[in-house]
């Protein structure tokens, strides 16, 4: 568990962080959204100590980290940034056995622990373990970043707009990943974002930040229920609210049972809902049949489904 | 391996002109047939060729030693504020010819070897401490950042990461101050110090064409020697840091 107790941080004359107070339990999926310079990624740096607090308190499992040392509290915590700061002049392997190399793990665990990764990562070692950072595409190199930033299994795992830098497609393959390794692994992540489309996709809980303060926290569900404020509203995009509550909602969650004939158009049970309308409206349909992913026939969404309101 | 050839190529002639240049006395002889003495007697070339190196060595050395530990010490968090100054004097120092320098260092070191060492030093320490602050400042942030980030000490951030990706543009530094320090080591022979420069000094003074040729031909050799040598060292390896 993470505490912030009303920390602030001072640049100058400037105030990035402003008494800001929140707790993030184990295990959970924190994003921290909101426009330039609202000092999230000032927050961010303050749990490993890159930056130091003006004021206030940190506790990580109930210890102040000012009173930790700096790089055994590093140690604990993994660390992954926009441009990965991986090392030009080692090798993929290498890059990835640093913080392991660092803790003195035996040679054998080391290797072992960055097949592992390479493997969760979904990049074979055969091909990539020898490569240099110049040799990978931009996606293939955050990869590697956030398999260097579990390298240690660490309790924690910070993350400043890792996948900011990356096409679109790339962008969403790595969150999809990134959701999929944290369901097996159960990391407490921190992820800082200006994309408040990757903040809905990946958080548990999204923090808004405006001027060093909280603005507003939930789950993304709670959030475009109920926008606190203007700016919250304005981040979430206005008219598309209603479109971005719809992506949230899968439609095995919303359809009627099996009856009659299917329909000719179909759509995957894990689908949101978001993405059926969107199916509705280029094939000229109100009706889809979901299928699950073996292919079955498990129900139908329709067109008014859309509109009701949730009942769960 | 190949890419030790050529200092190996040049090492081997240079070796050849120090210790059997009485071979090339037809064509001295061709260069200057009035001459009563062609080979240079008043030391052997290959003790010359050793005191040059030597004085080169001392200069060169002092020089790496103290340019590159400035240029850590100024880009630390700590000596930044020293980090203007020393881009200046690295910028304008090299402004200052060496024969300038020796003249100032006679009055106050003396005659021989001893001043001859402190002017390339002085103009030696120019190229190097440049290129290490330009090598050490041109260290990715995000890589700074991320090593930090990820527990590195300072020590180990300079020594795993800093040093290795800075190391092209220090050695170019270092190879630009030693081809600079053997071509100008040859003036130590106009305030008493021995080194190559004393055939070409002898020779200018009697007007002995051959010389002044073993003399250049020596210095040349020396410096494509070392300069390839650091071709060699700095060409591509395994694989081009950075």
């Amino acid at each position: 568990m993470i505490e912030l107790d009303r920390v602030s941080r001072r640049f100058g004359g400037v105030t990035a962080v402003d008494e800001l107070s929140l707790r993030i339990a184990s295990g959970e999926f924190c994003v921290l959204v909101g426009p330039s310079g609202c000092g999230k990624s000032t927050t961010l740096r303050m749990i490993n100590r890159l930056v130091a607090c003006s004021s206030g308190q940190i506790r990580i499992d109930g210890q102040d980290i000012a009173t930790l040392d700096e790089r055994l509290l590093r140690l604990r915590i993994g660390y992954a940034i926009q441009n990965t700061g991986l090392f030009p002049h080692w090798t993929v392997a290498r890059n990835i056995a640093l913080v392991p190399q660092l803790l003195g793990w035996p040679r054998a665990r080391i290797e072992a622990r960055v097949g592992e990764l390479l493997a969760l990562l979904e990049l074979p070692a055969a091909e990539f373990a020898d490569k240099y950072p110049d040799q990978l595409s931009g996606g293939q190199a955050q990869r590697v970043g956030v398999a260097r930033a579990l390298a240690g299994d660490p309790e924690i795992l910070l993350m400043d707009e890792p996948f900011g830098a990356l096409d679109p497609i790339t962008r969403d393959n790595l969150q999809n990943e990134l959701l999929r390794i944290q369901s097996q692994i159960r990391k407490t992540i921190v992820f800082v974002t200006h994309d408040i489309d990757e903040a809905l996709k990946l958080a548990e809980r999204i923090v808004v930040m405006e001027h060093g303060r909280i603005v507003q926290h939930g789950s993304p569900q709670q959030l475009l229920d109920r926008p606190a404020n203007a700016l919250v509203e304005q981040l979430l995009g206005q008219s598309e609210r209603g479109l971005k509550r719809a992506g949230l909602r899968r439609v095995e969650t919303l359809m009627r049972p099996p009856s009659g004939e299917p329909p000719a158009q179909t759509i995957a049970a894990t689908a949101s809902l978001r993405q059926a309308l969107s199916h509705m409206l280029s094939q000229h349909c109100e009706r889809l049949a979901v299928r699950d992913t073996a292919g079955r026939w498990v129900g139908v969404v329709h067109l008014l489904d859309a509109v009701r309101e949730e009942t769960d | 391996m190949r890419r030790w050839l050529p200092p190996l190529l040049w090492l081997a002639l240079l070796l050849g002109a120090s210790f059997a240049m009485e071979r090339l006395e037809p064509l001295l002889r061709w260069l200057d047939p009035d001459s009563r003495q062609l080979l240079y007697q008043r030391a052997s070339l290959a003790a010359l060729l050793g005191r040059h190196l030597l004085i080169v060595a001392c200069a060169g050395g002092l020089a790496v030693l103290l340019g590159v530990t400035a240029g850590i010490l100024v880009t630390r968090s700590w000596g930044r504020d020293f980090l203007p100054l020393a881009s200046q004097v690295a910028s304008i120092g090299q402004t200052f010819p060496p024969v300038a320098v020796l003249a100032l260092s006679v009055p106050l070191l003396g005659f021989g070897a001893l001043p001859t060492i402190v002017a390339l030093l002085l103009y030696g320490l120019l190229p190097v401490l440049r290129n290490s602050l330009a090598g050490l400042q041109g260290v990715p942030p995000a890589v700074l950042e991320a090593a930090r980030g990820m527990g590195m000490s300072p020590l180990r951030v300079l020594w795993q990461v800093e040093l290795p990706l800075a190391r092209p543009v220090i050695l170019a530094g270092v190879r630009t101050c030693l081809t600079l320090s053997i071509a100008t080591a040859a003036l130590g022979s106009t305030v008493g110090a021995s080194t190559l420069g004393d055939p070409l000094i002898a020779g200018l003074v009697n007007g002995n064409n051959a010389y002044l040729l073993q003399g250049a031909l020596l210095i040349g050799l020396l410096a494509l020697c070392v300069d390839s040598l650091f071709g060699a060292l700095s060409g591509p390896g395994p694989r081009p840091p950075g």
